[in-house]
């Protein structure tokens, strides 16, 4: 074995030996500490831009979900104009941005909603039970002209008005027109005296749904007639543009109903309406919201328009 | 000196190969990976987190998030049944807390659920819902916030629903906007752990 000592020339074998050991080792060290490094510094905040990101998404859901409860609020309480309207959900929309920064700020984060803007509209509803005419009586009137969208149309049948069985062309009609296509909606009355539901889309009348006696709910918004589906009560997909809702021989049955137009312009002076039958009042159709959220590592801001009943937005 | 001379290559070589072998593995540790834990251990974190985050989802999706917030007595000061304010190693008794009970309870999975709140004067304080005890070192956290309207309604036992929040006393969260609809913003957290 050679010396371990230094002596003549040439006997650097052992020096090499163990100058290499030593840079391997040197190098295995760096290594480790430039992983430890990089981790921390690129891989961990990878990891936290994506939280913030998808925080960021979440945040904007939830602000969607509050403003649609906001709206159908003020929808309640506040709808003696729509300069009030606007004022308390902007006011409710401030108090709720308020809380869920508190909230946020806990986290080392920034979150809020701002109400951007309004589409007002008008909710027209009979509450109790009476016919389906106008409030002079006409049994054939238009309840809304000039719309171009309606949410929450719920009317429920309680009642006969007559005393005899009504066919096709005497029995209560909603007719809804935007001038050059028409959609309507039929109750009949069968010979075995059950309530018959039917549709006309433009091809022809089809049956939608049978029941045994009254009550008879017609939802809609979930398309559906005594709680069974009816995909052609969708007359969106019929009329196109500014459209006109109709009640024809509103005089053949009782009930109830309500609806909500884009329509702002709708009062209570028109003779259409009165406080013992089909009232109107303003409405917050939808609301535009900007919604934001700020993190160490995230900017977020978006403009969303919220229709109360149309998801998430 | 001439009779040293196959010793002296031989060490050179060895020295060469330790040296090129230890370059080679230094180059090949670079890869960017946490020095503590393992993959696998990494790997049960996130399926845990998916799973708690997900469980969120449909629970704000379905709308049983809020009825289990709501869920409170306000003569007893506690949530409905539960052993103390809050539930102690069970769920609550709504679908929310059926829902944690299915996805993370057959798991192997203990959680704490708490509800967060603004106070009137604006602070920010808790109200544990369920308790499984002190958090595992592998612990995740989820969150989702909840708004509270002047017109909810608490939920009796039954889960029917009661008087407004406008109206009834005792809840554990104040009404933190008075002059408007808004009665206040919860932030419930779900923090679950194997055990």
């Amino acid at each position: 074995m050679a010396r371990l000592t230094p002596g003549e020339a040439g006997d650097r074998g052992q020096l090499m030996l163990v100058a290499a050991v030593f840079i391997g080792v040197l190098l295995v060290v760096l290594a480790m500490v430039l992983n430890a490094v990089v981790f921390t510094g690129v891989t961990a905040g990878r990891d936290e831009a994506v939280r913030d990101a998808r925080a960021a998404e979440r945040h904007r859901h939830e602000s969607v979900r509050a403003t649609g409860a906001l709206v159908a609020a003020v929808n309640r309480r506040n709808d003696t104009s729509h300069a009030a309207l606007w004022a308390n959900l902007s006011d409710g929309l401030g108090d709720h941005s308020r809380l869920r920064d508190r909230h946020a700020a806990m986290e080392g984060r920034s979150a809020g909603v701002e109400l951007a803007g309004v589409t007002n509209g008008t909710r027209l509803r009979q509450p109790a039970a009476r016919n389906l005419t106008n409030a002079s009586g006409a049994p054939t009137w238009t309840l809304a002209a000039d719309v171009t969208a309606t949410r929450d149309f719920e009317l429920e049948l309680t009642g006969n008005a007559t005393a005899t069985p009504c066919s096709l062309t005497d029995c209560f009609r909603i007719e809804i027109t935007d001038g050059t296509d028409t959609w309507r909606l039929a109750v009949n009355q069968t010979v075995d005296g059950r309530y018959e539901v039917l549709v006309d889309d433009g091809g022809g009348w089809l049956a939608c749904e049978t029941v045994d006696s009254l009550p008879l709910p017609i939802d809609f918004e979930n398309g559906t007639v005594a709680g069974t589906a009816c995909p052609s009560l969708r007359f969106e997909a019929v009329v196109d543009g500014d459209y006109a809702v109709s009640f024809v021989n509103g005089d053949t049955y009782d009930g109830t109903y309500e609806l909500l137009t884009d329509n702002g312009t709708l009062t209570d002076a028109h003779p259409n309406y009165d406080g013992g039958g089909p009232t109107v009042s303003p409405a917050v159709y939808a609301a535009t919201v900007t919604v934001t959220f700020e993190s160490r590592l995230v900017a977020y801001r978006t403009t969303v328009r919220v229709v109360p009943g149309d998801g998430d937005g | 000196m001439t009779a040293r001379g196959q010793a002296y290559t031989l060490e050179a070589i060895l020295a060469a190969l330790v040296l090129i072998g230890s370059v080679a593995f230094a180059l090949g540790a670079t890869g960017v990976t946490p020095l503590s834990g393992t993959t696998a251990s990494e790997e049960a974190t996130d399926r845990l987190s998916g799973l708690v985050e997900g469980t969120l989802d449909a629970a704000a999706a379905n709308g049983s998030l809020k009825p289990t917030v709501l869920y409170w007595n306000g003569s007893e000061k506690r949530f409905h049944g539960a052993e103390r304010a809050h539930y102690v190693s069970r769920a609550p008794p709504t679908a929310f807390g059926r829902l944690l009970a299915r996805t993370l309870g057959d798991r192997s999975v203990a959680f704490n659920v708490n509800v967060y709140y603004v106070t009137a004067g604006g602070n920010r304080t808790v109200q544990p819902l369920v308790s499984h005890g002190t958090p595992g070192d592998d612990a995740v956290r989820a969150t989702r916030v909840v708004g509270l309207s002047d017109g909810d309604r608490v939920r009796a036992a039954d889960g029917t629903a009661g008087a407004t929040l406008a109206d009834a006393g005792g809840f554990y969260a104040p009404n933190a906007a008075p002059d408007g609809p808004v009665y206040n913003v919860v932030v419930v957290e779900v923090i679950a752990w194997h055990v």
